[in-house]
Protein backbone atom coordinates (compact mmCIF):
# COMPACT_ATOMS: atom_id res chain seq x y z
CA UNK A 1 0.00 0.00 0.00
CA UNK A 2 2.78 2.57 0.86
CA UNK A 3 4.31 2.07 -2.74
CA UNK A 4 0.85 3.00 -4.09
CA UNK A 5 1.29 6.80 -1.97
CA UNK A 6 4.49 6.59 -3.74
CA UNK A 7 3.01 6.53 -6.94
CA UNK A 8 0.43 8.85 -6.55
CA UNK A 9 2.65 11.22 -5.31
CA UNK A 10 5.45 10.95 -8.47
CA UNK A 11 2.70 11.28 -10.48
CA UNK A 12 1.27 14.20 -9.27
CA UNK A 13 5.03 15.68 -9.49
CA UNK A 14 5.17 14.43 -13.27
CA UNK A 15 1.76 15.54 -14.13
CA UNK A 16 2.74 19.19 -12.42
CA UNK A 17 5.90 19.77 -14.49
CA UNK A 18 4.56 17.64 -17.63
CA UNK A 19 1.19 19.34 -18.21
CA UNK A 20 2.06 22.50 -17.27
CA UNK A 21 5.43 22.18 -19.65
CA UNK A 22 3.21 21.34 -22.83
CA UNK A 23 1.02 24.03 -21.85
CA UNK A 24 4.19 26.42 -21.89
CA UNK A 25 5.98 24.64 -24.89
CA UNK A 26 2.54 25.06 -26.98
CA UNK A 27 2.48 28.10 -25.96
CA UNK A 28 6.17 29.71 -26.51
CA UNK A 29 6.05 27.81 -29.78
CA UNK A 30 2.55 29.97 -31.11
CA UNK A 31 4.48 33.44 -29.91
CA UNK A 32 7.46 32.00 -31.75
CA UNK A 33 5.40 31.55 -34.73
CA UNK A 34 4.23 35.10 -34.55
CA UNK A 35 7.45 36.59 -33.50
CA UNK A 36 9.49 34.61 -36.98
CA UNK A 37 6.38 36.35 -38.94
CA UNK A 38 7.11 39.73 -37.52
CA UNK A 39 10.84 39.62 -37.52
CA UNK A 40 10.65 38.15 -41.40
CA UNK A 41 9.80 41.65 -42.49
CA UNK A 42 11.15 43.71 -39.02
CA UNK A 43 14.19 42.42 -38.25
CA UNK A 44 14.77 44.76 -36.01
CA UNK A 45 12.24 44.00 -33.83
CA UNK A 46 13.72 41.05 -31.68
CA UNK A 47 14.26 42.56 -28.57
CA UNK A 48 10.65 43.12 -28.50
CA UNK A 49 9.18 40.02 -29.59
CA UNK A 50 11.41 38.41 -27.16
CA UNK A 51 9.52 39.56 -24.26
CA UNK A 52 6.46 38.45 -24.94
CA UNK A 53 7.51 34.93 -25.71
CA UNK A 54 9.05 34.23 -22.43
CA UNK A 55 5.69 35.11 -20.85
CA UNK A 56 4.33 31.83 -21.67
CA UNK A 57 7.20 29.84 -20.33
CA UNK A 58 6.69 30.87 -16.68
CA UNK A 59 3.80 28.34 -16.22
CA UNK A 60 6.28 25.02 -16.91
CA UNK A 61 8.79 26.53 -14.69
CA UNK A 62 6.22 26.76 -12.19
CA UNK A 63 5.24 23.43 -12.61
CA UNK A 64 8.92 22.90 -12.27
CA UNK A 65 9.21 24.65 -9.14
CA UNK A 66 5.88 22.22 -7.38
CA UNK A 67 7.78 19.34 -8.59
CA UNK A 68 11.31 19.35 -7.33
CA UNK A 69 9.51 21.10 -3.75
CA UNK A 70 7.42 17.64 -3.70
CA UNK A 71 10.14 15.55 -4.78
CA UNK A 72 12.00 17.29 -1.82
CA UNK A 73 10.09 16.29 0.30
CA UNK A 74 9.32 12.89 -0.53
CA UNK A 75 13.04 12.69 -0.08
CA UNK A 76 13.68 11.71 -3.70
CA UNK A 77 17.06 14.25 -3.85
CA UNK A 78 18.48 12.95 -0.46
CA UNK A 79 18.19 9.27 -1.51
CA UNK A 80 16.40 8.10 1.90
CA UNK A 81 12.73 8.26 -0.01
CA UNK A 82 9.89 8.15 3.01
CA UNK A 83 7.31 5.55 3.43
CA UNK A 84 4.17 7.16 2.40
CA UNK A 85 0.29 6.22 2.56
CA UNK A 86 -2.37 5.99 -0.10
CA UNK A 87 -3.66 9.01 1.76
CA UNK A 88 -0.34 11.07 1.79
CA UNK A 89 0.06 10.13 -1.46
CA UNK A 90 -2.83 10.86 -3.13
CA UNK A 91 -3.28 14.07 -1.04
CA UNK A 92 0.14 15.32 -2.35
CA UNK A 93 -1.50 14.19 -6.06
CA UNK A 94 -4.84 16.33 -5.60
CA UNK A 95 -2.23 19.08 -4.35
CA UNK A 96 -0.07 19.14 -7.61
CA UNK A 97 -3.20 19.16 -9.83
CA UNK A 98 -3.99 23.04 -9.81
CA UNK A 99 -0.68 23.79 -11.28
CA UNK A 100 -1.17 20.89 -13.65
CA UNK A 101 -4.45 21.78 -15.23
CA UNK A 102 -4.40 26.01 -15.16
CA UNK A 103 -0.47 25.65 -16.04
CA UNK A 104 -1.55 23.70 -19.15
CA UNK A 105 -4.41 26.00 -20.04
CA UNK A 106 -3.23 29.34 -19.01
CA UNK A 107 -0.04 28.61 -21.01
CA UNK A 108 -1.81 27.89 -24.21
CA UNK A 109 -3.45 31.26 -23.38
CA UNK A 110 -1.42 33.18 -23.09
CA UNK A 111 0.29 32.25 -25.98
CA UNK A 112 -2.53 32.89 -27.76
CA UNK A 113 -2.54 36.74 -26.56
CA UNK A 114 1.07 37.35 -26.83
CA UNK A 115 1.15 36.00 -30.42
CA UNK A 116 -1.82 38.76 -30.72
CA UNK A 117 0.38 41.38 -29.20
CA UNK A 118 3.01 40.55 -31.57
CA UNK A 119 0.74 41.04 -34.17
CA UNK A 120 -0.21 44.54 -32.57
CA UNK A 121 3.40 45.58 -31.98
CA UNK A 122 3.95 44.80 -36.02
CA UNK A 123 1.47 47.67 -36.72
CA UNK A 124 2.02 49.83 -33.89
CA UNK A 125 5.47 49.09 -32.20
CA UNK A 126 4.66 51.45 -29.55
CA UNK A 127 2.03 49.34 -28.05
CA UNK A 128 4.30 47.02 -26.62
CA UNK A 129 3.98 47.68 -22.94
CA UNK A 130 -0.18 47.31 -23.82
CA UNK A 131 0.61 43.96 -25.36
CA UNK A 132 2.53 42.67 -22.50
CA UNK A 133 -0.09 43.65 -19.69
CA UNK A 134 -2.69 42.17 -21.73
CA UNK A 135 -0.69 38.88 -21.66
CA UNK A 136 0.42 38.76 -18.25
CA UNK A 137 -3.12 38.91 -16.66
CA UNK A 138 -3.36 35.83 -17.75
CA UNK A 139 -0.65 34.90 -16.04
CA UNK A 140 -2.50 36.10 -12.60
CA UNK A 141 -4.18 33.01 -12.46
CA UNK A 142 -1.22 30.26 -13.02
CA UNK A 143 0.78 32.47 -9.85
CA UNK A 144 -2.77 31.64 -7.81
CA UNK A 145 -2.63 28.03 -8.52
CA UNK A 146 1.23 27.69 -8.09
CA UNK A 147 0.53 29.31 -4.68
CA UNK A 148 -2.45 26.67 -3.96
CA UNK A 149 -0.26 23.79 -5.18
CA UNK A 150 3.12 25.21 -3.27
CA UNK A 151 1.43 25.25 -0.14
CA UNK A 152 -0.27 22.41 -0.16
CA UNK A 153 2.41 19.74 -1.24
CA UNK A 154 4.62 22.11 1.58
CA UNK A 155 2.24 21.99 4.05
CA UNK A 156 1.28 18.09 3.59
CA UNK A 157 2.61 15.55 6.20
CA UNK A 158 4.24 12.80 5.07
CA UNK A 159 6.55 9.85 6.62
CA UNK B 1 -6.58 23.59 -40.21
CA UNK B 2 -6.63 25.40 -37.09
CA UNK B 3 -6.73 29.55 -36.96
CA UNK B 4 -3.52 29.95 -34.64
CA UNK B 5 -1.93 27.91 -37.75
CA UNK B 6 -2.20 31.09 -39.37
CA UNK B 7 0.19 32.83 -36.15
CA UNK B 8 3.42 33.33 -38.80
CA UNK B 9 1.35 34.58 -41.07
CA UNK B 10 -0.23 36.64 -39.62
CA UNK B 11 2.29 38.26 -37.81
CA UNK B 12 3.33 38.94 -40.94
CA UNK B 13 0.66 40.83 -42.96
CA UNK B 14 0.31 42.71 -40.04
CA UNK B 15 3.80 44.03 -40.65
CA UNK B 16 3.30 44.63 -43.69
CA UNK B 17 0.07 46.33 -43.25
CA UNK B 18 1.95 49.30 -41.87
CA UNK B 19 3.49 49.95 -44.60
CA UNK B 20 0.36 50.49 -47.12
CA UNK B 21 0.14 54.12 -48.13
CA UNK B 22 -2.35 56.86 -46.45
CA UNK B 23 -4.94 58.51 -47.58
CA UNK B 24 -2.84 61.47 -46.95
CA UNK B 25 0.04 60.28 -49.34
CA UNK B 26 -2.52 59.16 -51.91
CA UNK B 27 -3.29 62.62 -52.13
CA UNK B 28 -0.19 64.04 -52.01
CA UNK B 29 0.50 61.41 -55.30
CA UNK B 30 -3.03 62.34 -57.13
CA UNK B 31 -1.38 66.47 -56.43
CA UNK B 32 2.16 65.72 -58.10
CA UNK B 33 3.02 67.96 -60.71
CA UNK B 34 3.35 64.99 -63.39
CA UNK B 35 4.25 61.60 -64.02
CA UNK B 36 7.77 61.81 -63.11
CA UNK B 37 6.95 63.56 -59.82
CA UNK B 38 4.52 60.45 -58.87
CA UNK B 39 6.82 58.33 -59.92
CA UNK B 40 9.64 59.85 -57.59
CA UNK B 41 6.81 60.51 -54.64
CA UNK B 42 6.52 56.33 -54.61
CA UNK B 43 10.69 55.60 -55.33
CA UNK B 44 10.99 58.06 -51.59
CA UNK B 45 8.45 55.65 -49.93
CA UNK B 46 9.95 52.72 -51.04
CA UNK B 47 7.42 52.00 -53.54
CA UNK B 48 8.81 51.80 -56.47
CA UNK B 49 12.37 50.36 -56.94
CA UNK B 50 14.63 52.91 -58.44
CA UNK B 51 15.71 50.24 -60.63
CA UNK B 52 12.66 49.39 -61.70
CA UNK B 53 11.44 49.51 -65.91
CA UNK B 54 8.70 52.30 -66.43
CA UNK B 55 5.08 50.15 -66.98
CA UNK B 56 6.79 47.26 -64.53
CA UNK B 57 5.99 49.18 -61.57
CA UNK B 58 1.92 47.31 -60.74
CA UNK B 59 2.53 44.27 -62.31
CA UNK B 60 5.53 43.62 -59.80
CA UNK B 61 3.49 45.01 -56.72
CA UNK B 62 0.99 42.16 -57.45
CA UNK B 63 3.33 39.57 -57.75
CA UNK B 64 4.97 40.53 -54.36
CA UNK B 65 2.18 40.38 -53.23
CA UNK B 66 1.40 36.89 -54.37
CA UNK B 67 5.00 35.49 -53.00
CA UNK B 68 4.05 37.14 -49.78
CA UNK B 69 0.47 35.38 -49.29
CA UNK B 70 2.19 32.33 -51.04
CA UNK B 71 5.04 32.38 -48.78
CA UNK B 72 3.29 33.04 -45.96
CA UNK B 73 -0.06 31.15 -45.70
CA UNK B 74 0.28 27.70 -44.18
CA UNK B 75 -2.71 26.00 -46.49
CA UNK B 76 -2.22 27.18 -49.87
CA UNK B 77 -5.46 26.16 -51.24
CA UNK B 78 -7.28 29.00 -49.21
CA UNK B 79 -5.61 31.05 -52.04
CA UNK B 80 -7.13 29.57 -54.96
CA UNK B 81 -10.46 31.02 -53.36
CA UNK B 82 -8.77 34.40 -53.85
CA UNK B 83 -7.76 34.01 -57.77
CA UNK B 84 -11.60 32.89 -58.40
CA UNK B 85 -12.85 35.46 -60.01
CA UNK B 86 -9.62 36.27 -61.79
CA UNK B 87 -9.52 32.60 -62.75
CA UNK B 88 -12.84 32.87 -64.85
CA UNK B 89 -11.71 36.04 -66.48
CA UNK B 90 -8.98 34.44 -67.53
CA UNK B 91 -11.25 31.62 -69.18
CA UNK B 92 -13.03 34.04 -70.80
CA UNK B 93 -9.89 35.74 -72.34
CA UNK B 94 -8.56 32.68 -73.39
CA UNK B 95 -11.62 31.68 -75.33
CA UNK B 96 -11.68 34.97 -76.85
CA UNK B 97 -8.05 34.38 -77.76
CA UNK B 98 -8.46 31.15 -78.79
CA UNK B 99 -11.36 32.20 -81.40
CA UNK B 100 -9.06 35.59 -82.91
CA UNK B 101 -5.90 33.91 -82.86
CA UNK B 102 -4.76 36.87 -80.58
CA UNK B 103 -1.86 36.27 -77.86
CA UNK B 104 -3.69 36.50 -74.41
CA UNK B 105 -0.72 36.90 -72.31
CA UNK B 106 -1.23 40.62 -72.13
CA UNK B 107 -4.60 40.34 -71.48
CA UNK B 108 -4.56 37.21 -68.73
CA UNK B 109 -5.51 39.17 -64.72
CA UNK B 110 -2.82 38.12 -61.87
CA UNK B 111 -3.07 36.46 -59.83
CA UNK B 112 -4.20 32.74 -61.09
CA UNK B 113 -4.85 29.25 -60.03
CA UNK B 114 -4.92 28.23 -63.40
CA UNK B 115 -1.64 27.58 -65.45
CA UNK B 116 -1.71 30.14 -68.02
CA UNK B 117 0.88 29.27 -70.16
CA UNK B 118 -1.02 26.64 -71.16
CA UNK B 119 -4.87 27.62 -71.13
CA UNK B 120 -5.16 28.53 -74.68
CA UNK B 121 -3.97 25.52 -75.23
CA UNK B 122 -6.25 23.61 -73.30
CA UNK B 123 -9.06 25.46 -74.93
CA UNK B 124 -8.46 24.78 -78.24
CA UNK B 125 -7.80 21.32 -77.55
CA UNK B 126 -10.73 20.73 -75.37
CA UNK B 127 -8.46 19.08 -72.76
CA UNK B 128 -10.15 20.79 -70.01
CA UNK B 129 -7.90 18.26 -67.59
CA UNK B 130 -5.98 21.31 -65.71
CA UNK B 131 -8.72 23.11 -64.37
CA UNK B 132 -9.15 22.27 -60.72
CA UNK B 133 -12.68 21.94 -60.23
CA UNK B 134 -15.48 19.95 -62.26
CA UNK B 135 -17.79 22.84 -62.21
CA UNK B 136 -14.93 24.99 -63.95
CA UNK B 137 -14.51 22.37 -66.59
CA UNK B 138 -18.35 21.98 -67.69
CA UNK B 139 -18.53 25.59 -67.35
CA UNK B 140 -15.77 26.41 -70.16
CA UNK B 141 -16.92 23.26 -72.16
CA UNK B 142 -20.56 24.49 -72.33
CA UNK B 143 -18.92 28.04 -72.54
CA UNK B 144 -16.76 27.43 -75.30
CA UNK B 145 -19.28 24.86 -77.56
CA UNK B 146 -21.73 27.63 -77.08
CA UNK B 147 -19.91 30.11 -78.55
CA UNK B 148 -18.37 27.66 -81.60
CA UNK B 149 -21.87 26.85 -82.48
CA UNK B 150 -23.86 29.51 -82.04
CA UNK B 151 -20.83 32.38 -82.40
CA UNK B 152 -22.72 34.25 -79.76
CA UNK B 153 -19.98 35.61 -76.89
CA UNK B 154 -22.24 37.19 -74.70
CA UNK B 155 -23.75 33.71 -73.99
CA UNK B 156 -20.11 32.21 -73.20
CA UNK B 157 -19.28 35.23 -71.08
CA UNK B 158 -22.64 34.48 -69.33
CA UNK B 159 -22.41 31.31 -68.47
CA UNK B 160 -18.48 31.68 -67.24
CA UNK B 161 -19.52 34.79 -65.00
CA UNK B 162 -22.49 32.40 -63.35
CA UNK B 163 -20.27 29.51 -62.66
CA UNK B 164 -18.05 32.03 -60.60
CA UNK B 165 -20.55 33.32 -58.61
CA UNK B 166 -21.58 30.35 -58.39
CA UNK B 167 -17.76 28.95 -57.23
CA UNK B 168 -18.33 32.00 -54.80
CA UNK B 169 -21.31 30.97 -53.52
CA UNK B 170 -19.81 27.62 -52.52
CA UNK B 171 -17.09 29.38 -50.77
CA UNK B 172 -19.55 31.06 -48.95
CA UNK B 173 -21.58 28.11 -47.79
CA UNK B 174 -18.24 26.05 -46.95
CA UNK B 175 -15.74 28.60 -46.17
CA UNK B 176 -15.37 28.93 -41.78
CA UNK B 177 -13.71 32.86 -42.05
CA UNK B 178 -16.43 35.40 -41.32
CA UNK B 179 -15.02 38.07 -42.89
CA UNK B 180 -14.20 36.21 -46.26
CA UNK B 181 -17.64 34.27 -46.41
CA UNK B 182 -19.62 37.96 -46.15
CA UNK B 183 -17.31 39.40 -49.11
CA UNK B 184 -18.32 36.24 -51.40
CA UNK B 185 -21.70 36.60 -49.99
CA UNK B 186 -22.01 40.27 -50.97
CA UNK B 187 -19.31 39.63 -54.17
CA UNK B 188 -22.28 37.18 -54.87
CA UNK B 189 -25.12 39.42 -54.46
CA UNK B 190 -24.13 42.60 -56.01
CA UNK B 191 -23.10 40.93 -59.44
CA UNK B 192 -26.89 39.59 -59.32
CA UNK B 193 -27.97 42.63 -58.66
CA UNK B 194 -25.72 44.53 -61.43
CA UNK B 195 -27.20 41.72 -63.77
CA UNK B 196 -30.85 42.17 -62.76
CA UNK B 197 -31.20 45.97 -63.50
CA UNK B 198 -29.61 45.96 -66.17
CA UNK B 199 -31.86 42.95 -67.48
CA UNK B 200 -34.81 45.29 -66.07
CA UNK B 201 -33.70 47.94 -68.26
CA UNK B 202 -33.18 46.10 -71.21
CA UNK B 203 -36.96 44.17 -71.08
CA UNK B 204 -35.05 40.44 -70.89
CA UNK B 205 -37.70 37.98 -70.64
CA UNK B 206 -37.58 35.51 -67.05
CA UNK B 207 -35.86 33.08 -68.90
CA UNK B 208 -32.69 35.01 -69.93
CA UNK B 209 -32.56 36.55 -66.88
CA UNK B 210 -33.34 33.31 -64.74
CA UNK B 211 -30.07 32.27 -67.06
CA UNK B 212 -28.04 35.12 -66.05
CA UNK B 213 -28.19 34.83 -62.57
CA UNK B 214 -26.66 32.89 -60.02
CA UNK B 215 -28.23 31.96 -57.05
CA UNK B 216 -27.96 34.33 -54.34
CA UNK B 217 -26.72 34.38 -50.28
CA UNK B 218 -28.98 37.41 -49.14
CA UNK B 219 -32.04 38.64 -51.55
CA UNK B 220 -33.99 35.80 -52.87
CA UNK B 221 -33.43 35.19 -56.61
CA UNK B 222 -37.12 34.43 -57.77
CA UNK B 223 -38.02 37.60 -56.55
CA UNK B 224 -35.24 39.54 -58.36
CA UNK B 225 -36.56 37.78 -61.51
CA UNK B 226 -40.17 38.23 -60.84
CA UNK B 227 -39.58 42.32 -60.39
CA UNK B 228 -37.20 42.07 -63.13
CA UNK B 229 -39.40 41.20 -65.61
CA UNK B 230 -42.26 43.67 -63.89
CA UNK B 231 -39.68 46.49 -64.75
CA UNK B 232 -37.16 48.42 -63.61
CA UNK B 233 -39.48 50.71 -60.96
CA UNK B 234 -40.92 47.74 -59.07
CA UNK B 235 -36.79 46.26 -58.90
CA UNK B 236 -36.47 49.39 -57.61
CA UNK B 237 -39.53 48.52 -55.06
CA UNK B 238 -38.04 45.57 -53.85
CA UNK B 239 -34.28 46.85 -53.72
CA UNK B 240 -35.26 49.44 -51.57
CA UNK B 241 -36.35 46.64 -48.90
CA UNK B 242 -33.21 44.69 -48.76
CA UNK B 243 -29.74 45.46 -47.21
CA UNK B 244 -28.35 46.75 -50.61
CA UNK B 245 -30.72 49.45 -50.95
CA UNK B 246 -28.23 52.59 -50.98
CA UNK B 247 -26.14 50.83 -53.27
CA UNK B 248 -28.96 49.71 -55.56
CA UNK B 249 -30.39 53.82 -55.62
CA UNK B 250 -26.90 54.63 -56.44
CA UNK B 251 -27.17 52.23 -59.75
CA UNK B 252 -30.00 54.01 -61.01
CA UNK B 253 -28.55 57.32 -61.11
CA UNK B 254 -25.13 56.50 -62.23
CA UNK B 255 -23.50 52.49 -62.28
CA UNK B 256 -19.82 53.84 -61.77
CA UNK B 257 -21.00 55.05 -58.62
CA UNK B 258 -22.57 51.33 -57.66
CA UNK B 259 -19.27 50.04 -58.56
CA UNK B 260 -17.40 52.58 -56.54
CA UNK B 261 -20.17 51.78 -53.45
CA UNK B 262 -19.01 48.15 -53.94
CA UNK B 263 -15.46 48.48 -53.89
CA UNK B 264 -15.78 50.40 -50.82
CA UNK B 265 -18.10 47.82 -49.28
CA UNK B 266 -15.57 45.03 -49.90
CA UNK B 267 -12.86 47.22 -47.95
CA UNK B 268 -15.70 48.11 -45.48
CA UNK B 269 -16.36 44.14 -44.80
CA UNK B 270 -12.75 43.52 -45.15
CA UNK B 271 -12.04 45.95 -42.22
CA UNK B 272 -13.67 44.05 -39.80
CA UNK B 273 -10.99 41.70 -39.49
CA UNK B 274 -9.27 44.36 -37.56
CA UNK B 275 -10.41 42.43 -34.76
CA UNK B 276 -9.36 38.51 -35.90
CA UNK B 277 -6.06 38.07 -33.84
CA UNK B 278 -5.55 34.92 -36.40
CA UNK B 279 -6.97 32.56 -39.31
CA UNK B 280 -7.19 33.83 -42.74
CA UNK B 281 -9.38 36.58 -42.56
CA UNK B 282 -6.76 39.24 -41.76
CA UNK B 283 -4.99 37.56 -44.82
CA UNK B 284 -7.95 37.95 -46.93
CA UNK B 285 -8.33 41.62 -45.75
CA UNK B 286 -5.00 42.65 -46.64
CA UNK B 287 -5.13 41.04 -50.16
CA UNK B 288 -7.94 43.32 -51.14
CA UNK B 289 -6.72 46.37 -49.29
CA UNK B 290 -3.46 46.21 -50.89
CA UNK B 291 -5.31 45.53 -54.31
CA UNK B 292 -7.14 48.51 -53.62
CA UNK B 293 -4.16 50.35 -53.31
CA UNK B 294 -2.31 48.98 -55.95
CA UNK B 295 -5.34 49.91 -58.36
CA UNK B 296 -5.66 53.45 -57.21
CA UNK B 297 -1.77 54.48 -57.80
CA UNK B 298 -2.13 52.37 -61.45
CA UNK B 299 -4.93 54.88 -61.51
CA UNK B 300 -2.88 57.73 -60.66
CA UNK B 301 -0.25 57.07 -62.66
CA UNK B 302 -2.11 56.05 -65.83
CA UNK B 303 -4.08 59.84 -65.26
CA UNK B 304 -0.64 61.42 -64.88
CA UNK B 305 0.47 60.39 -68.28
CA UNK B 306 -3.03 61.00 -69.87
CA UNK B 307 -2.86 64.82 -68.46
CA UNK B 308 -6.10 64.59 -66.68
CA UNK B 309 -6.28 67.20 -64.57
CA UNK B 310 -5.50 67.18 -60.60
CA UNK B 311 -9.04 68.08 -59.27
CA UNK B 312 -11.10 65.39 -61.00
CA UNK B 313 -8.37 62.67 -60.18
CA UNK B 314 -8.50 63.37 -56.61
CA UNK B 315 -12.11 63.47 -56.61
CA UNK B 316 -12.33 60.21 -58.15
CA UNK B 317 -9.04 58.69 -56.07
CA UNK B 318 -10.28 59.93 -52.24
CA UNK B 319 -13.54 58.75 -53.04
CA UNK B 320 -11.90 55.15 -53.69
CA UNK B 321 -9.40 55.26 -51.31
CA UNK B 322 -10.52 57.39 -48.04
Amino acid sequence: MSNLGLFFAILGAALAVGLAGIGSAKGVGLTGEAAAGLLSEKTDMFGKVITLQILPGTQGLYGFIVALVLLNKIGVFSGNVVDITLQQGLSLFAACLPIAITGFFSAIYQGRVAAAGISLIAKQPTMLGKSMTLASIVELYAILTLLVSYLAVFNISVG
Amino acid sequence: MKDTDYAFCVARIRANESNLLSAEFIKKLAEAENYEAAVNLLVTVGWIDSDAKDDDYIRVQSRNLWTLLSESVPDKKVLDYLCVLNDYFNIKTAIKCVLSGENADKYYAEPSSLVLGSLCGSIDSRDYDTFKSESMRAATKTAFETVCITNRGQDAEMILDVAALEALLEIYSKCKYRVFSEICAFIVDSSNIRTAIRCACNKKDAEFIAAALSDCCKIKKDKLISESVDGVEALREYLSTSEYSKGAELYFTNSALYDNWCEKKVLEIATGSGFTAFGFDPVCAYFYRKNNEIKTVKLILNAKKSGIPTDLLKERVMVAYA
